[in-house]
């Protein structure tokens, strides 16, 4: 951004902005903006489309509050508090959440759809706000008046604009978000997904999502008043050549790599444990549970308590050991094993409730027969037990290899420097906090694609060697 | 001692160090949530036990409600759940139509649909139904799982088809069949099911906040999100008190329930 030089001097107040930001969802649309405006002045205000003009202009304007700096007039800090941090508001939000995903969408209103209409919605969750917070009505009956409201006007705005579809092009090597804000990991990354979740409501037709998608990975993607038309396999070519989506391709490899089999062999080398009969066998199989029984929000706590620089018990027997602080989850080389013993740990748990009922179903007269034939413990593991429970014990981890999401969002974000940004991670950053969901569409049919060949491949594989008869 | 039990040992140790490692983070949690405030940050054995954590937490939310509504979740999904997945992974595992092998692979594809695309959706058909901030709108979508069709459907083609053949021998219809001879014998599986699919509902939070909006519907999680989203004076041993009070029925199931994996070996029935 930049500022043209000032055309006429004159006594009008002059305009400072101090380090201004602010975010807009999980966005930073402005960051550390420090700029001085003269009284009176013709100033211009020049840069790329989304850097941030029409942010600032608000701010100055006073339509939108700062998330962090302040605006000056005539060297005056004019008060314009942010309703979301006034006292009332928040305790309101704390036991309303969803007030904060209204929020979310009326930014993207904002940002997203014309002037006119994000105005408009603007106006009719202000006040549904208003009504609320001073009791005129029920939160409850306020959101869903306002809800009801702007999907009208929504609405209307789609109808009109049918051919539109969603917007905004496919940016390669965007800057990945910071890390080490473990702070603000969270809750923040769960509302996000609310919020994109929104954002897809507004920016898809109504159709099934999974046609939807594979349509819009074919289409170019429609720019301003140009529809979007058939482009081939233009996206794929584009996604392909993007060096980002080369590492996350590549990240998510290795991560299914590290992870499929050392949980499964995990799960399976506790198999002798459960023959095994001796006292506190319930409390052990308890403990390998828990890392699915804990919520993840407390989860994500506790394990800052451990992993924390600095401070956490790890880094602490680190620094007494003499080896000084290691911050595991904010280094390129070590983030995405701290992900994958994370996910090692809980998957482990998880497989072998079963792979333990699993067991418990293979038939005593199995067993019998092996034993009759001389089996040693190691052939009957080898040739009767694993291939009896291998169809659903390769497959699970599988899929969960890939899926997982959550955890690597509440860890790293991706980060740093994208190095433990998986496949999914590389949709849910590309396609759904910018709300571009044109292009997440490639990637999304790549990776359902890619799960589809190697999931069902993978069961039908193993169903047809093993006779069940 | 005698000579089995020191066989024992080394397995005994083998499976107590990994599982000490496993459950460290909650006996972290644990620790926390029984010692003051001011010892957040040192471990230190001296420290005192206080039953005060607990109380600050309970009040910080309505937590007998957020408990209620989401037993009646749980109620509900447990009640549903293993009666419509039952008879899918039964006609899939035993049943000859036509397009089953397509039909199956279509449950399979289910499982790689990501949850955040179907969020939306799902959202979409509640609020249709007019069921939007209802136990039944956080229930519904879950109610036919694909992981469980694909686990009973598993664990039936395992079921010695000599069982089977016997019953229609004997004249068993085919819900007799499936009642008398199937779902005793898919117990553990079920159970293993049930206990993950209960967890996951019970701490499942995302969808619970798109589809309530009222105290009276929402479950537990969202009593845990008020000391995630009020970020200036959260004291981890507070919210390591409600994490433990939110766990405990699930840890407790989970103890009740092992005995059943151990115990029910299938013997019945061949000789």
């Amino acid at each position: 951004m930049e500022t043209a030089a000032p055309l006429r001097p004159a006594a009008a107040p002059k305009i400072t902005c101090r380090h201004l930001s602010r975010r807009i969802a999980s966005a930073q649309a402005l960051d550390g903006v420090d700029v001085t405006l003269p009284g009176g002045d013709f100033s211009v205000l020049l840069g790329p489309s989304g850097c941030g003009k029409s942010t600032l202009l608000r701010l100055i304007a006073g339509l939108d509050a700062p998330s962090d700096g302040q605006v000056l007039i005539g060297g005056r800090d004019v008060p314009r508090p942010d309703v979301w941090e006034t006292d009332v508001v928040k305790a309101y939000t704390a036991e309303f959440p969803q007030a904060l995903v209204a929020r979310d969408q009326l930014a993207h209103a904002v940002t997203e759809l014309s002037t006119f209409v994000g105005l408009r919605v603007t106006q009719v969750l202000n006040s549904a706000l208003a009504a609320a917070v001073t009791g005129q009505k029920s939160p409850k009956a306020a959101l869903d008046a306002a809800q009801a409201e702007a999907d009208a006007i929504l609405a209307a705005y789609r109808k009109q604009h049918r051919r539109l579809g969603p917007r905004r092009c496919f940016r390669p090597g965007r800057p990945c978000p910071g890390t080490g804000r473990h702070a603000e990991t969270r809750l923040d990354s769960s509302l996000a997904a609310v919020a994109a979740g929104f954002r897809v409501s507004a920016g898809l037709q109504p159709l099934y999502p999974a046609v939807q998608t594979l349509i819009d990975s074919f289409r170019t993607t429609p720019k301003g008043r140009r529809p979007s038309e058939f482009g081939g396999v233009a996206n794929y070519v584009r996604i392909l050549s993007d060096p980002i989506f080369a590492r996350a391709m590549w990240s998510s490899a290795v991560h299914a790599a590290r992870t499929i089999p050392s949980s499964i062999t995990l799960a399976l080398a506790m198999a002798p444990l459960v023959q095994a009969c001796f006292a506190g066998l319930a409390l052990m199989h308890m403990a390998f549970f828990t890392p699915t029984v804990l919520p993840l929000i407390a989860v994500a706590n506790i394990r800052l308590f451990f992993c924390g620089p600095g401070f956490g018990l790890i880094d602490q027997f680190r620094i007494w050991a003499g080896f000084g602080s290691a911050d595991y989850t904010g280094q390129p080389g070590s983030a995405l094993y701290a992900v994958a013993v994370v996910t090692v740990r809980k998957e482990t748990g998880l497989f072998m409730i079963f792979y333990l009922a699993a067991l418990r179903t293979i038939p005593q007269s199995l067993r019998d027969a092996a034993a009759i034939e001389g089996c040693g413990r190691r052939t009957l593991f080898r040739r009767v037990t694993l291939p009896l429970i291998m169809p659903f014990v390769s497959v699970n981890p599988t899929i969960y290899a890939f899926r997982l999401v959550d955890h690597v969002f509440v860890m790293t974000r991706g980060g740093p420097d994208n190095a433990s940004m998986l496949l999914r991670d590389y949709i849910f950053e590309n396609g759904f906090r910018p709300w571009d969901t044109a292009c997440a569409a490639a990637p999304t049919i790549v990776l359902v694609a890619l799960l589809t060949v190697v999931g069902i491949a993978q069961f039908l594989a193993t169903d047809r060697r093993v006779h069940y008869r | 001692m005698t000579g089995s039990q020191v066989d024992l040992l080394p397995m005994w140790a083998a499976g107590w160090v990994p599982a000490l490692l496993w459950a460290l983070p909650l006996l972290c949690a644990l620790w926390l949530a029984f010692h003051p405030a001011a010892y957040e940050t040192r471990f230190d054995l001296t420290a005192p036990l206080t039953r005060e954590n607990f109380a600050i937490s309970w009040g910080k939310a309505t937590f007998a409600r957020y408990f209620r509504n989401a037993t009646a979740l749980v109620t509900l999904i447990l009640a549903v759940q293993p009666v419509l997945c039952t008879l899918a992974a039964f006609a899939f595992a035993r049943l000859e139509f036509q397009a089953r092998m397509l039909l199956f692979s279509l449950v399979l594809v289910q499982l790689l649909v990501m949850p955040d695309i179907l969020l939306l959706m799902n959202y979409r058909s509640m609020f249709q139904l007019g069921l939007v901030d209802t136990i039944l709108a956080i229930g519904l979508p879950y109610v036919a799982s694909g992981f469980a069709i694909f686990l009973l459907r598993q664990t039936f083609r395992t079921i010695p088809k000599e069982l089977d053949d016997a019953a229609r021998v004997e004249g068993c219809s085919l819900m007799g069949l499936l009642w008398r001879v199937y779902v005793p014998l898919d117990r553990p599986a079920m159970l293993a099911f049930a206990l993950v699919s209960v967890s996951h509902q019970w701490n499942n939070f995302l969808w619970p906040l798109v589809v309530t909006n009222s105290v009276e519907t929402r479950p537990l999680t969202m009593g845990l999100s008020i000391f995630a989203t009020t970020d200036s004076d959260i004291e981890w041993a507070a919210l390591n008190a409600a994490t433990l009070m939110t766990s405990a029925p699930l840890l407790l199931a989970c103890l009740l329930l092992q005995r059943q994996f151990v115990q029910s070996f299938l013997r019945a029935g061949i000789k």
